[in-house]
């Protein structure tokens, strides 16, 4: 594991760039709010002095800030009246087709305990035990949310049989 | 396009800009070389600076400027601002009529976002932050002070929202008309923002919630609904059902739809709510009659939260019918062991040498930390608050109940003098080899959970929960004093305890 250094943020910055800007966009669902979001993560990770005992850990501390700090987002009554129609498309990024904004909706409307699961689950590929740990919720309750959240995504989804 | 196909194309659609990163390794160089310059420096000022450009690198800033928000935050600095050039402070002695204090710090030199070689020394003050206290009024029961820094513009948009909505409560609300229904003092107020939307708010002032409650706006769009008093709706409805003589009023908060998210497993709350909505009159003590008590024990798996903490057993008193809770429970970590107990709805522990003293409710609510930042404590909180009770009890049964994966064993089994079903189900995780295996004992007669065990298929044990003696018409007396913040006032009825609770 590289030192904490400007090595090490780059290395962990690349691994987990993905994980904590989709958790990040998936609790705010707004690009513009996930974008600070990400930036504070790292630069906390970075100034405070965290030892990790293994990669899982370091994941798990991630996500958790990042999920933390949508929560302190979205308490702010500032952010509850903003215009936050820049959810779908940034300009850059490329569009997403009509099937993956079907799903996307549907995993965007989820309650947010089941959201997250359902992010980490099926779009990082994370193992049960791994993002138990990172929710800080035992595997049970993993599956409990991810039940629900396929019950309700079945509903929701017309057809592709995504979450069946 | 398959399943894992869609995913990942989404995933690399929503991918975080390279620029971000850039950013990032911007700032932390600043940081490094302001940490630097603070260890080798001694001369103070430069020291100052130092730590200037430390702080004024660690504060972020919002990357989007939309166009309500650009709107609020400028009316905001031009009220900081020239609140600034006159340096004043106005302090007001009417009591229900004072206006937001707002004081300058200006002891800070430099400018925001200057890196430390760059910080002047000898510029005019700029000011950073303001510090805005709140006076006692009848939103906010306790006079109060939030220091915000006005470089952020969502602190901007926290001062605007406190002044304006004072402003309304003084002008909307005078005391003779303040609402007052069973011990909860609240307000609905219509908020008409710059740009013409409005929010409609309702407050609660009788300080058990720590923060304001938004329910909803006009449109119902893009306002979050925080923390939903379910707990307390089930329980107040459940009490005017018992006491025909006993009423609340819940109308002043909306209705249930507009307040209760659109989930299926709500939808008993939605129809009780909607029964106790219709009720008027205010609620006095409320004694309530258990039928049922289970005393359960949990053992929690050996390797949840392996690096956070290690709680091996835990004991608590619950009523099977209301999911309420009255406990006493110990958790053990590492070596050290905490211990909690609830009184009146309040619970307070230690931990790590820090007191955290924190309202936990009937299930159904979160619970929260100062520190928001701090992970460890605040998982730890939620972990025994929330997860033990909502996350074991209620979904275990709701799991059970309604997942057809749930397959009902042949025949009938004794436990603890009790005809039971056994349950099993088995989950497979595609992300790994691993998967589990659940078993569950259910009371025959009453459905109350008895046994509860799930094996990841390396043996460990995950999740288990066992009742270990259950009486049942066993009489639990206790004292209820419904509110409508959400947090019920409850406590166990023990030797020398008086009715009163609260």
């Amino acid at each position: 594991m590289p030192d904490k250094n400007t090595e090490e943020l780059e290395y962990v910055m690349k691994r987990y760039r993905s994980a904590v800007y989709g958790v990040a966009l998936a609790n705010t669902r707004s690009h513009a709010d996930a974008e600070d979001v990400y930036q504070e993560v790292f630069l906390l990770y970075f100034t405070k002095d965290l030892v990790f005992e293994n990669e899982s850990a370091r994941q798990a501390w991630l996500i958790r800030t990042c999920l933390n700090l949508c929560r302190t987002l979205r308490r702010s009554v500032w952010r509850s009246r903003r215009d936050d129609r820049d959810v779908e498309q940034l300009p850059g990024k490329a569009p997403l087709s009509p099937a993956e904004c079907e799903v996307w909706q549907a995993v965007k409307s989820l309650p947010e305990r089941s959201r997250t699961a359902v992010y980490l689950y099926y779009f990082e590929n994370m193992p049960v035990s791994e993002v138990a740990s990172a929710l800080g919720i035992s595997e049970g309750a993993v599956q409990m949310r991810l039940t629900r959240a396929r019950k309700q995504l079945k509903a929701s989804l017309k057809e592709g049989g995504y979450f069946g | 396009m398959d399943r894992d196909n869609i995913f990942e194309s989404i995933k690399q659609k929503q991918q975080p800009d390279a620029s971000l990163d850039r950013e990032i390794m911007e700032r932390t160089a600043k940081l490094k070389a302001g940490r630097k310059e603070m260890l080798s420096c001694k001369n103070e000022t430069a020291n100052e600076n130092a730590i200037h450009a430390l702080s004024s690198v660690g504060q972020l800033k919002p990357r989007r400027l939309g166009a309500l928000a650009a709107c609020a935050a400028v009316t905001v600095i031009a009220v900081m601002s020239a609140a600034a050039v006159m340096h004043m402070d106005k302090p007001d002695t009417d009591t229900e009529g004072k206006t937001p204090v707002i004081d300058i710090d200006s002891g800070t030199e430099g400018t925001a976002g200057q890196d430390s070689a760059e910080a002047p020394g000898d510029t005019a003050p700029v000011i950073e932050s303001v510090r805005v206290t709140i006076p006692q009024t009848r939103a906010c029961m306790e006079e109060s002070e939030y220091q915000f820094d006005i470089t952020d513009e969502t602190a901007c948009g926290e001062i605007y929202e406190i002044i304006k909505v004072i402003e309304l409560v003084k002008g909307e609300y005078p005391a003779a008309e303040r609402p007052e229904v069973g011990g909860w003092e609240g307000f609905q107020l219509t908020v008409t923002f710059d740009g013409g939307d409005t929010a409609r708010y309702a407050f609660d002032t009788s300080g058990m919630t720590e923060s304001l409650t938004i329910v909803y706006n006009e449109d119902m769009e893009n306002v979050e609904k925080y923390d939903l008093p379910l707990g307390y709706i089930r329980m107040a409805a459940d009490a005017v059902n018992k006491h025909s003589s006993v009423k609340v009023d819940l109308s002043s908060i909306g209705d249930a739809d507009s307040i209760l998210p659109e989930q299926e497993d709500l939808q008993p709350a939605r129809e009780i709510y909607e029964k106790a909505k219709h009720c008027t009159g205010n609620f006095t003590t409320v004694r309530g009659k258990y039928v049922t008590a289970t005393d359960l024990e949990y053992t929690f798996g050996g390797e949840m939260d392996l690096y956070y903490f290690r709680c091996t057993a835990a004991e608590f008193r619950a009523d099977t019918r209301t999911c309420e809770t009255f406990f006493s429970e110990k958790v053990i970590r590492g070596d050290d062991i905490s211990e909690m107990t609830r009184a009146d709805g309040v619970t307070s522990f230690d931990m790590d040498g820090s007191d955290y003293r924190r309202c936990i409710c009937d299930g159904e609510r979160l619970v929260e930390t100062d520190e928001q930042y701090d992970n460890y404590s605040e998982d730890y909180i939620k972990d025994i608050a929330e997860y033990r009770i909502y996350e074991r009890i209620l979904p275990l049964r709701g799991h059970i109940y309604t997942d057809p994966g749930w397959t009902v064993e042949s025949g009938d089994e004794e436990y603890l003098g009790r005809r039971c079903v056994r349950l099993s189900h088995s989950y497979t995780d595609k992300n790994s080899a691993l998967g589990y295996d659940s078993e569950a004992l259910i009371d025959a007669e009453t459905g109350v959970l008895m046994w509860f065990c799930t094996l990841r298929s390396d043996g460990a044990v995950v999740n288990s929960l066992k009742v270990i003696e259950i009486e049942f018409g066993c009489d639990i007396e206790s004292c209820e004093i419904p509110d409508l913040t959400g947090y019920s006032r409850a406590r166990n009825k023990k030797d020398g305890d008086q009715d009163s609770a609260g």
